[in-house]
């Protein structure tokens, strides 16, 4: 049982950072990013490619998921902001497209077997328990991002101008705020920590070109459940969907892990789709 | 050779079908259905559960029903009907990008979750084999005739059937709900003629559903009475996206175009020596590249497709 809110918790920490990048990026442009999971699961690839370079963990998974967030900012840059103004519908469309050429172009460039990771977080006994750290570590290093994403957002002034121009973004442009490079800035940081995301999900499973698609649908979960475009609410749904997600395929059916998180998904629409966090951010 | 022209026109036609289909709910309601791939297989799987034979040995489904094709295809519609009626009345609450989320779950649920995991019910990987396909007597090349000549006759028969439809009092104000691209959905124009907007919507919703499931029935007759998992990737919803999107949404000819030109993409590239230039991994996922910037550029630059009607 403690093994298994361990986990619970691990993945819904992993899962959490996820949304938390989702809910920002939704925070500025205000549309459903269908790409988001085949980003996430870019951080693995470029991860791959920096480690045969230099293998240092801590280091490496860093710059790979700012690597993450960089590339996929100038990715946005070309391929929503030409379309922005034209409402939700074509960039979630487009976002579609996008993710469907990531998805199919990973596997060009770096093969189609399933990435597994260089290294291994030991199992470590504590009190008689094994307990494998990575839930461990996992757990301590959202925790320690949700500091500094909550920082960011209520102590500083740049957090301040994201909250305003997340809230109204005419009244921001109108106030002289710097729309575009906060923009640019907000999917630099929501994309490097879909990065971080996604190398914690390649220490759980093998990733494929594939995954991202498969995985994604929890993060959409999570920032449903917890009300969109709300960190708060990210976080929660994220801690919600990650014990779903565990303790329903370790109870219950466990081929059915993502039909339970799914079935949140549409209940929460449901029942009116706002989400346990509502109004301004 | 002329078997497999035969062949390729009759996948031109599903496609169409599921172009059609998608565009009732997207084209002509603005409801996105990013789910496509559960109808379809929904449909082809209602086509295998009413007319399987007994289960073998071999076979995993559990129950046998033996009905005629026939009985097939209209399970399959119905499902598709009622599969689209449930998951619209669902989330009619929800503004239309949200009803994308619903069935982007719906398609996960049903064809990774139910599908794939329950094997009395759907043979799982290994399917559903040994349909009875309608005229099974014949030779192979009159047999693929006649389906060749029954898809394009229920795509004609659609085609003709959502025309009147359109022209309808139903149609009209079905097409008044449309927003186009650029605009949240405003009921109030609809409501203050006393007609609820979301209603209409789910109608809309059903009825491509209906149109995507007999897609579904005709997809399992097209691979010779087979219906496995492996038929039903995700790519499908997004190949009907394409096709859709180059046809342009909100005009009925142009699903046709659409399907058809998807189709020729498919097995156009097949032809090509990909091989060759940049290997198998290339050969196999260049195709489906190209088309994501399809459709980036198709609503960058021309959200109206070829034969659409610009919404300004």
């Amino acid at each position: 049982m403690l093994t298994a809110v361990l986990e619970s918790l691990a993945m819904g920490s992993i899962i959490a950072v996820g949304a938390l990048g989702l809910t920002l990026t939704y925070g500025t442009t205000r549309f459903i990013n269908f790409a988001y999971g085949d980003m996430v699961i870019t951080a693995v690839y470029i991860f791959g490619v920096l480690w045969a370079f230099m293998e240092s963990p801590v280091l490496v998974t860093i710059l790979a998921a700012l690597l993450t967030g960089v590339v996929y900012m100038l990715v946005a840059q070309a391929v929503f902001r030409p379309i922005r103004d034209r409402g939700p519908l074509p960039l979630l469309i487009t976002s579609l497209g996008l993710g469907f050429m990531i998805r199919y172009t990973l596997p060009i460039v770096f093969g189609t077997f399933p990435k597994t990771p260089p290294f291994r977080f030991p199992v470590i006994e504590i009190a008689g328990t094994n307990i494998d750290s990575l839930n461990l570590v996992s757990t301590g290093v959202a925790l320690v991002i949700f500091g500094a994403i909550f920082y960011l957002l209520n102590r500083t002034n740049l957090g301040a101008q994201m909250r305003a121009m997340s809230t109204n973004k005419y009244l921001s442009k109108g106030s002289g705020l710097e729309i575009e490079k906060m923009t640019a800035l907000v999917w630099l940081v929501g994309i490097s920590l879909a990065g971080i995301c996604g190398l914690f999900f390649y220490q759980k499973m093998p990733i494929s070109a594939g995954t991202g698609w498969i995985i994604m649908g929890y993060f959409f979960s999570a920032v449903l459940v917890g009300g969109i475009g709300r960190p708060k609410g990210a976080i929660v749904g994220g801690y919600i969907i990650g014990f779903t997600a565990i303790m329903g395929s370790k109870f219950f059916l466990p081929a059915y892990q993502g039909a339970y998180v799914f079935a949140i998904l549409i209940i929460t629409l449901a029942i009116g789709g706002g989400g346990l966090y509502r109004g301004l951010v | 050779m002329l078997q497999y022209i035969y062949g390729v026109i009759t996948l031109a036609a599903i496609w169409s079908l599921l172009a059609l289909a998608l565009n009732l709910q997207w084209g002509f309601a603005s409801l996105l259905n990013f789910g496509v791939v559960a109808w379809f297989a929904s449909g082809a799987y209602a086509m295998a559960w009413v007319t399987n034979p007994a289960p073998t040995e071999f076979s995993y489904h559990v129950f046998s029903f033996g009905l005629n094709p026939i009985f097939g295809l209209i399970a399959a519609g119905v499902i598709g009907l009622v599969l689209g009626l449930l998951i619209s009345l669902l989330t009619y609450r929800v503004a239309g990008h949200q009803l994308g989320l619903a069935t982007f779950a719906v398609a996960a649920i049903l064809v990774e979750g139910l599908y794939r995991n329950e094997q009395w019910l759907t043979g799982g990987e290994f399917g559903i084999l040994n349909l009875p396909v309608p005229f099974d007597s014949l030779s192979p090349d009159s047999q693929s005739i006649l389906l060749m000549v029954i898809s394009i006759v229920i795509l004609l028969g659609f085609i003709w059937g959502l025309r009147r439809i359109l022209d309808s009092p139903f149609g009209r104000i079905l097409q008044s709900t449309k927003v186009g691209y650029d605009r949240d959905f405003n009921p109030l124009g609809i409501e203050s003629l006393g007609k609820s907007a979301s209603k209409y919507k789910v109608l809309a919703f059903g009825l491509g559903g209906l149109v995507a499931g007999i897609a579904g029935g005709l997809y399992a007759w097209y691979n010779g009475g087979i219906v496995t998992l492996s038929m039903f990737p995700n790519i499908i919803t997004f190949e009907v996206w394409v096709a859709m999107l180059m046809g342009g949404a909100g005009s009925i000819l142009g699903m046709v175009l659409g399907g058809s030109i998807l189709t020729v993409l498919l097995y156009g590239f097949k032809l090509l020596p990909l091989k060759a230039i940049g290997g198998a991994v290339f050969a196999g996922n260049f195709s489906f590249v190209l088309m994501g910037l399809i459709i980036i550029l198709v609503i960058r630059f021309r959200p109206e497709g070829i034969m659409g009607e610009r919404i300004e």
